[in-house]
């Protein structure tokens, strides 16, 4: 494991998880891993939150749960985006990156 | 919203699935965590307990999940229940105390509202009560002094009076709430009969007409017909000190059917 892990912000860890479902549904190990890789190992979703954040994220209706057959004939429930998670990323996503021009902004001036 | 209140629903209804859902959801998790652990060479038992470690316990996690499924103050409902149920079931002595002191308290404040909202909350039962003045005189007054009022009023439209009365009623002499009121009272007011109908200066009734309550008719007379004028009711049974006849019954009403067991007419006014 490398030694240095970002820890996420408050409140991003939503939007990645509704990022990493904009391609396909996946199931929570799924989405854990591939949050990983993508970010390249830099930031490790602590797997006790992951979790509460799925159902959470379910409960506001922006993504839907499922349970399927995985490759190796093992049930796993996979999450979806619903419509209202879409549009709901996108618009975070554009706030996001809107946020981190300006603070990026901000220090490259300073 | 609505979808927030339905999965809610959803969860504490399905319990039982849901939580099968959540436990082998997590189980999948931590199988899938172990297996990967074990391939970088750490042993199985190892792989596993690490697993379940990175998920910050089985239990831990679950709880956190029924969390965010927004059934804490459900679940915390539910035991604060049983623990009260269980606690009253073991001092039933107190609990019946507790029981019959919250239904006298609940009896009473519902009683005394009900008083209240009949007697001075509820506006008059009449339409446009804005438009109505009460004018109170503290001395005893009669028909002639409010005839004397009626001919100098001349900022209001119509004036019209009544007074409390104790009439009594049958052999007994059973004592009443009655007010007398002049001929143009009802129609001053407003106020309609239920049955028959109440007298008034334009029909010309007779000075000795009398309109009873509702609630008058109904223990005196089990809502026997009292007609118009006739009433049969009332000539078979007549209130003794007036003698008059019952024209109608007027309006339920609370302040009517509390204050005034019989309205009766004085000749003249």
């Amino acid at each position: 494991m490398p030694d240095e892990k970002l820890e996420l912000p408050q409140g991003t860890l939503d939007l990645l998880l509704l990022k990493t479902l904009t391609l396909e549904p996946l199931h929570g190990w799924a989405i854990s891993e591939r949050l990983q890789q993508i970010s390249r190992e830099a930031f490790q979703v602590q797997q006790g939150s992951l979790y509460p954040a799925l159902h959470r994220l379910e409960r506001k209706g922006l993504i839907k749960a499922e349970w399927h057959v995985t490759e190796n004939n093992r049930k796993a429930k996979y999450y979806e985006l619903t419509r209202t998670g879409r549009k709901h990323l996108k618009d975070e996503e554009a706030a996001w990156r809107k946020l981190s021009a300006a603070v990026a902004c901000v220090l490259d001036i300073a | 919203m609505l979808n927030d209140l339905l999965y809610r629903l959803r969860s504490i209804l399905r319990r039982r699935m849901v939580e099968d859902d959540l436990d082998a959801e997590l189980r999948f998790h931590m199988e899938q965590q172990a297996a990967k652990l074990a391939a970088t060479g750490l042993p199985v038992a190892e792989a596993a307990r690490e697993a379940r470690l990175r998920l910050g316990g089985f239990e831990q996690a679950k709880e956190n999940c029924r969390d965010a499924r927004g059934l804490r103050w459900w679940d915390e409902a539910v035991q604060n229940l049983r623990y009260a149920s269980r606690t009253l079931l073991h001092s039933p002595g107190f609990a019946a105390v507790a029981i019959l002191t919250m239904t006298l308290g609940i009896g009473v404040n519902t009683a005394l509202f009900t008083i209240i909202d009949a007697v001075l909350l509820r506006p008059i039962p009449i339409t446009h009560p804005e438009n109505y003045y009460a004018v109170r005189e503290d001395r005893i007054w009669t028909m002639a002094d409010l005839r004397i009022m009626q001919q100098h009023a001349h900022t209001v439209r119509e004036l019209a009076g009544s007074r409390i009365i104790v009439p009594t009623f049958g052999e007994t002499g059973e004592m009443l709430h009655g007010s007398q009121v002049s001929a143009n009272y009802f129609e001053t007011l407003g106020i309609h009969a239920l049955v028959g109908r109440v007298f008034s200066v334009r029909a010309g009734d007779p000075a000795d007409s009398a309109v009873l309550s509702d609630y008058f008719w109904n223990r005196h007379f089990h809502r026997d017909s009292v007609g118009d004028g006739q009433g049969a009711g009332a000539q078979r049974t007549p209130l003794h000190d007036y003698r008059r006849s019952a024209a109608g019954v007027h309006r339920h009403c609370a302040h009517y059917r509390k204050f005034l067991d019989a309205s009766s007419r004085r000749p003249g006014c």
